[in-house]
């Protein structure tokens, strides 16, 4: 502050009135530096201003300098609110001087108040302006000075009804009006801009004769010579257009109507782009309009009719020809942006004419052509608020270009497409059947966009009853020719399809008796994809029990209680659907033994699907069930793919390892199977010890010559599924053929023949062992510290789920790259039942790497004691094969010495 | 003053489109074509109206088509005209493929003589001066041209000229609606003592080109879907590129993976143009250029004449359009037979040729000479895309412009006649339509700088009525000095009078009626 202070001390005594200190260009700048600084302090800002204003009268003889000087305090008004009155109050008398002065005065003003806050601003110009002396200036013969007052006037106007007003509005119209007739274009353009802004505010309090005369000058301006002024003048006639449409008053409506909309439409093939866009800007907030001119408007040529309305305003030529073929040229624009507002306007009114919108249509589906997307986008649009209104009248020849839109390259044009056909009418049934078609074709080509698709599917099938029921007749037809164990239900197209037929009863009622029942038990395995699709319109449960109503599945209805439902599937609606969803899985089964690798997977992988859409809604024990049978499915899936690779090694090229590693992937499949659940019925239990004797049937053929442990491994097996139960045809054949010693090879299609899946249906009230794993004071942030070469401590709190006592738990702990080291957990430490044990400890974690950080993966295995034994090479760890129970968490450490 | 036309060509006819205007005192040629329907004299202008050639002081050139351009070489190598000779940059370059193109046809092939050789061509166009659109040339001190964007083909021109206060403007063939592949032609407002402009389609008003479009893409694609084969004959230039945007765009859109194949020569060559004009084509190809040419097509695949009888679907853009021989005859011959296939012919066809056969009316087969008969069984779509503008397209440019007289050409003279007739009930501006080498003089308005003196200005500030500024005053011409508007007072002043008042007073009697 000192640098300031040396400054300010000559500007202070010139405070002193007498004799006032003489600014020059010099010391002007630097008061204009000191006001723009922002350290400046508040006492200089005021005295250097004080100092300016004092000033002004005296500098008025230099023009130059007081333009300057009137421009630095204009600058300081919008850093310093509280300065602007005084500022203004010294510069009113100064208005009124030569014309350069007065320029600069109301730049001055100008900048002030547009810097102000709103209310302000324009209160400072009231205080100082008054008709008399915005008439004068208006008047001036002055470029600058006119273009100032006007450009204040614009200011005041948008702020008109906050404000005090120092002019009547009929003499601020006046002005204006004034101003339209100006020799500048660019005073014009204002004006107008003025009048516009005036007329928004204004708007009901205005006097129903003041559009009127806006328009009529209006009119006179849209064939100006200057661009920007007849794209002003094209607002405007549109904004009076829409507020004469508004207000009642005695004349002739459509008539004043219709010519406005000739005139604008006269300006529709101007050679600007700027003005064409604003023409059909303009275009659609003209309402009212008669069917004879904007039927005129889609025609080039001149129609016959005749029109009836007579105009207010005199035109000099006649009004029909202006308006002829306006949209056509709109729409057929070079520009992008003059065709989507032609678009748009187009759609406002074909929303209101019906004759216009059978006509208007035939354009907005040719737009379905045109090469740009936002076009296109919008011409969707209008067309989808047409079809909200009940004015689209598709007819056949529209059909090819609005279905290409389904498979369309954006997806934004498919949706707009899609939201239309929701609601469109279609008039024939052959119609229909080609929109369903285009829309499965869309769901083929475009799979993530189901949902929606299935929306339009079943809006479709809802809007059309008699149609919808037409294809359900022929699917069921061709339900009922294909044969059991052929999938063509896992196709997309057919669960398509029958989100048609069922979309009408289930939305009315309707149609129930009629529909084909088989066509309700066909959908029930897809209910997680249609009840997604449906969300919002039907809940999941409402749409299951209606499906399972009308199907020929046997279920308790009496569990359903609606109030039930809400809170999520109940277990025996769940266990219904889950068996019929173990039966398809037993289909999949005579695919895999069929040798129909392919669509065997097709399949599970849409099993899979669902189980997970259904798990999102099931409780807590129905996910335990859910769990199994994903888990099951997915041994399925690796079967499948063995047996596919089995069948083509005598063809092409066999490769040992990947049948070695898919193998492998199954044993330790089955393996997590076994041990992630307890509470086995002796049937499930059978089942899997089968599935892993067909594992071990798997290996045996592909060793060629087998181990004797191999060997004693499926004998123990074998007798411990006689321990069980009977043995199974499958069972028996491998035992007779091991007893026969002839080779398992030879024999596996035969074997995988007489293998059964039975069982599943018997899967419930099973529980799940599982374990939870948290580590204490730990993640990536702020990871653990230990010495390198030193043991380091892990705190961790462990959960077990209905571990048995005789289970063997681990804690399996890894670095990348190193041998993992196993902690036993001793389950006589931990808490709690059988159900739920916990414990929290300390386990010690030895081989700490010498470096500056690391990451160990931790988690909890269990022993799979029934497994055939194999030595491990840890001398601490388990002996026999291991799974997963939990999730693998990472612990992080990080160096003493690193932190 | 007035601007003095002759019309050499294209009065009350299409073709060797001339026109010399005498403006100010200066003499301009606006085109040099050559009509296509003789080879007689009468293929080119009457040059020997002129007086002489070299007292024209340029030539200027609107496009390359042939009736526009087809007798320069003659006018300029074998008339002798030595002054400037103007054309865009488009045209300079396809110009002399145009003209060496057609010279060969008529010697080579009609084995007529030539009007001139080679040479000459490359002689001239050597000479031409080319200008960029909105680029205004001051031919001479007085004298000033600038060309405007007219659309209708790759370079095509509208020409403004200006001496001193006298302006008139020459349209040459333009379009009023954007193609695919051009703009609309765009003018400024000028205020023009002259328009002259073409009146190909006098009295037609074209429907909508999204229905042409439509109607086209369906049947191709219905066509190709159904595994069948489109042959769409055209000329090398213009409605090819046009059509291969459209196919290329729904292809891409629609994901279709069907091949479209261009026949070798002057096409590729013609593409290779246009992906160096792009400046002179529509806003879309010249919004999308900045990503990629949008003539470096996505779907068109090189072709062989082998790949005629490849199975499978496809699209074939042959040269020459409406199948008068060569290449498209070729196709046309082999496929013609199956009824998958599909012939696209756009536009007109000269009549004799096949392609006006198959359009007038659906022909079951067509005998080519003696020995060869070809049984016609394929679908036929015909297309009328056209880079004319239609009526309503001149009827709005002369609207736009307002100019104080037009002279209409190249059209045919019922036609010009009804369109001249709606021109001046219409639009109240003085319409003509001479016949070939018929001389027009149109007046034109002069204007005069005259001084006002401080007294009358001073007036004229004072006396405010309302909104209306109206000042009185009294205009003095003398000889020798300038025009000068004055007061009453100074009017007095300088004659010497007094000012006599004369008053009249009326009675009117309340027993009058």
């Amino acid at each position: 502050m000192e640098e300031e202070g040396s400054l300010v001390q000559p500007l202070t005594t010139t405070c002193d009135p007498n004799p006032p200190f003489q600014f020059d260009l010099t010391s002007l700048s630097s008061a204009q530096a000191l006001l723009l600084n922002p350290s400046t302090s508040i006492d200089t800002i005021h005295s250097t201003v004080d100092s300016l204003l004092v000033s002004l009268p005296h500098l008025s003889t230099n023009a130059t300098s007081l333009s300057l000087a009137l421009s630095v305090l204009a600058q300081s008004a919008p850093r310093h609110p509280s300065l602007s009155q005084s500022i203004v109050s010294s510069v009113r008398s100064l208005i009124n001087g030569q014309d350069r002065t007065s320029s600069a005065v109301l730049s001055a003003l100008l900048s002030i108040a547009t810097s102000c806050h709103n209310e302000d601003g324009s209160s400072i110009l009231t205080s100082i302006l008054d008709e008399d002396l915005v008439l004068s200036l208006a008047s001036s013969g002055v470029y600058k000075i006119r273009s100032r007052i006007l450009r204040l006037l614009v200011f005041v106007v948008g702020r008109w009804k906050c404000s005090g007003k120092f002019l009547t509005d009929e003499v601020m119209v006046r002005v204006f009006l004034r101003f339209t007739g100006d020799i500048y274009p660019i005073l014009r353009r204002d004006a107008i801009d003025g009048l516009c802004e005036f007329l928004t505010v204004a708007r009901d309090g205005v006097d129903f004769c003041v559009p009127e005369c806006c328009l009529e000058r209006a009119i006179g301006l849209i064939g100006d010579d200057d661009e920007f002024v007849r794209v002003a003048a094209v607002r405007m006639v549109g904004l009076c257009g829409e507020m004469l449409g508004e207000k009642e008053n005695g004349v002739d409506k459509i008539g004043q109507m219709d010519t406005i909309f000739t005139q604008i439409c006269s300006m529709a093939r101007d050679m600007s782009v700027k003005v064409r866009i604003e023409a059909f800007n303009a275009l659609g907030k003209v309402k009212l309009v008669s069917d004879a001119v904007l039927m005129q408007s889609l025609s080039k040529k001149i129609l016959g009719s005749k029109n009836g309305g007579k105009s207010i305003i005199k035109l000099d030529k006649a009004s029909k020809p202006c308006a002829a073929g306006a949209y056509i040229h709109g729409i057929e624009d070079e520009f992008y942006v003059v065709r989507k507002s032609a678009c748009r306007s187009l759609g406002i009114h074909a929303v209101m004419s019906i004759k216009f919108a059978d006509d208007s249509i035939n354009y907005l589906m040719d737009l379905m052509n045109d090469d740009s997307e936002s076009v296109r986008l919008e011409a969707l649009d209008s067309l989808f608020r047409m079809t909200a209104q009940g004015c689209l009248n598709v007819q056949e020849k529209h059909m090819h270009m609005f279905l290409g839109l389904l498979t369309d390259m954006s997806s934004l044009v498919r949706h707009g497409a899609r939201k239309i056909l929701q609601l469109m009418k279609l008039p024939k049934l052959e119609i229909f059947k080609s929109t369903v078609n285009e829309l499965i074709a869309n769901l083929e080509k475009y799979p993530e966009e189901e949902e929606g698709i299935f929306f339009s599917l079943f809006s479709l099938g809802k809007n059309h009853r008699e149609f919808s029921l037409n294809v359900a007749k022929d699917l069921a037809k061709q339900i009922k020719r294909t044969s059991k164990g052929d999938l063509t239900f896992a196709k997309p197209s057919m669960a398509a399809t029958l989100v048609v037929c069922i979309a009408s009863p289930l939305s009315e009622n309707e149609n129930v008796p009629d529909t084909p029942v088989v066509l309700f038990s066909y959908a029930v395995p897809l209910l997680g994809r249609i009840s997604r699709a449906l969300q919002g319109t039907f809940d999941q449960h409402f749409l299951l029990t209606f499906l399972l109503d009308h199907s020929n599945i046997k279920w308790k209805s009496q569990d359903l209680m609606p109030e039930i439902a809400s809170k999520g599937i109940s277990e025996d609606l769940m266990q219904s659907v889950i068996k019929f969803i173990s039966k398809s899985v037993g289909d999949a089964w005579s695919l895999i033994k069929g040798s129909n690798g392919n669509d065997a997977e097709k399949f599970l992988r849409s099993c899979m699907k669902e189980l997970e859409i259904i798990s999102l809604n099931a409780s807590q024990a129905a996910i335990t069930t859910l769990d199994f049978f994903s888990k099951y499915i997915q041994i399925l899936q690796l079967i499948s793919k063995i047996q596919c690779k089995f069948d083509s090694r005598n063809s092409t090229t066999f490769h040992i390892k990947s049948h070695h590693i898919l193998l492998e992937k199954l044993d330790s499949a089955l393996r997590k199977i076994r041990y992630s659940f307890t509470g086995w019925t002796k049937e499930v239990e059978c089942h899997i010890l089968e599935l892993s004797l067909l594992v071990d049937v798997f290996t045996f053929s592909l060793a060629r010559i087998p181990s004797n442990e191999h060997l004693k491994n499926l004998l123990s097996k074998i007798s411990h599924l006689e321990a069980i139960s009977c043995l199974s045809d499958f069972t028996k054949e491998i035992k007779r053929l091991i007893e026969e010693r002839s080779s398992v090879m030879v024999n596996l299609h035969s074997l995988l023949k007489v293998f059964e899946c039975s069982g599943l249906e018997f899967v419930r009230e099973m529980k799940p062992i599982k374990a939870e794993l948290k580590v204490v004071g730990d993640d990536s942030e702020n990871p653990l510290t230990f010495v390198p070469g030193l043991p380091a401590g892990i705190r961790l709190w462990i959960t077990l789920h209905n571990t048995s006592s005789t289970d063997r738990l681990w804690l399996h702990m890894s670095v990348r790259g190193r041998r993992p080291q196993y902690v036993f957990l001793d389950l006589s430490n931990f808490e709690g039942s059988e159900e739920v044990r916990k414990c929290s400890s300390l386990i010690p974690f030895y081989k700490t790497p010498k470096i500056a950080s690391f990451e160990i993966r931790v988690c909890i295995v269990i022993e799979c004691l029934s497994e055939h034994y194999e030595v491990l090479k840890e001398r601490d760890g388990p002996k026999y094969d291991v799974t997963e129970l939990s999730v693998e968490k990472l612990v992080y450490f990080s160096s003493v010495k690193s932190r | 003053m007035a601007i003095q036309c002759l019309i050499l060509g294209a009065g009350q006819e299409v073709g060797k489109s001339c026109v010399v205007a005498m403006i100010g005192g200066k003499k301009i040629m606006f085109d040099c074509g050559m009509h296509m329907g003789f080879s007689d004299h009468r293929a080119f202008p009457d040059f020997s109206l002129l007086s002489s050639s070299n007292d024209i002081s340029c030539v200027v050139i609107t496009h390359f088509h042939l009736d526009h351009i087809g007798a320069l070489p003659y006018f300029t190598e074998v008339c002798g005209y030595n002054g400037p000779i103007y054309m865009t940059y488009p045209t300079k370059a396809l110009a002399p493929l145009m003209l060496e193109d057609y010279r060969k046809i008529l010697v080579d092939r009609r084995g007529l003589e030539e009007q001139y050789t080679y040479e000459n061509i490359i002689h001239c166009m050597n000479k031409v001066i080319p200008i960029d659109i909105k680029q205004t040339i001051q031919v001479d001190k007085d004298l000033l041209i600038r060309a405007y964007y007219a659309g209708h083909v790759l370079g095509a021109a509208m020409i403004y000229a200006q001496v001193g206060e006298e302006k008139m403007l020459y349209t040459g063939d333009y379009n009023m609606t954007p193609d695919r592949h051009l703009g609309a032609a765009q003018i400024d407002r000028l205020s023009l003592d002259l328009l002259i402009t073409e009146s190909t389609y006098a009295t037609t008003v074209r429907d909508s080109k999204y229905l042409r479009e439509r109607e086209f893409l369906k049947a191709v694609h219905t066509c190709v879907a159904a595994g069948g084969k489109v042959l769409i004959p055209t000329f090398a230039l213009g409605r090819a590129q046009e059509l291969c945007i459209l196919l290329d765009d729904y292809w891409e859109r629609m994901n279709i993976n069907v091949p479209i194949y261009f026949s070798a020569g002057l096409t590729i060559q013609a593409n290779m143009y246009y992906k160096m004009l792009i400046g002179w084509t529509s806003q879309k190809i010249k919004d999308s250029y900045t990503v990629r040419n949008p003539f470096d097509f996505k779907h068109v695949c090189p072709f062989e004449r082998s790949m005629i009888n490849l199975p499978g679907p496809c699209v074939l853009f042959a040269t020459p359009g409406m199948i008068s021989g060569g290449f498209s005859l070729e196709v046309f011959k082999q496929w013609a037979p199956s009824d998958k296939n599909l012939i696209a012919i756009p536009g007109y066809c000269v009549a004799g040729t096949i392609g006006h056969k198959l359009m007038s009316g659906k022909p079951t087969r067509i005998d080519l000479d003696k020995d060869t008969r070809i049984d016609v069984r394929c679908q036929i779509h015909q297309l009328t895309f056209s880079p004319h503008t239609d009526s309503k397209g001149i009827m709005d440019l002369v609207e736009f412009l307002s100019p104080k007289h037009v002279i209409l050409v190249h059209g045919e003279k019922p036609k010009m006649a009804a369109l001249k007739q709606r021109i001046e009930s219409e639009l109240g501006i003085q319409c003509e339509y001479p016949a070939n080498n018929e001389t027009v003089l149109v007046p034109t308005t002069q204007s005069l700088k005259i001084s006002a003196s401080k007294t009358f200005v001073r007036n004229c500030t004072t006396e405010l009525d309302g909104d209306e500024r109206i000042a009185e005053g009294i205009l003095v011409m003398e000889k020798g000095h300038n025009a000068k508007i004055v007061s009453e007072e100074e009017f007095l002043e300088t004659i010497g009078a007094e000012r006599n008042v004369v008053s009249f007073t009326g009675w009117v009697s309340p027993l009058a009626q």
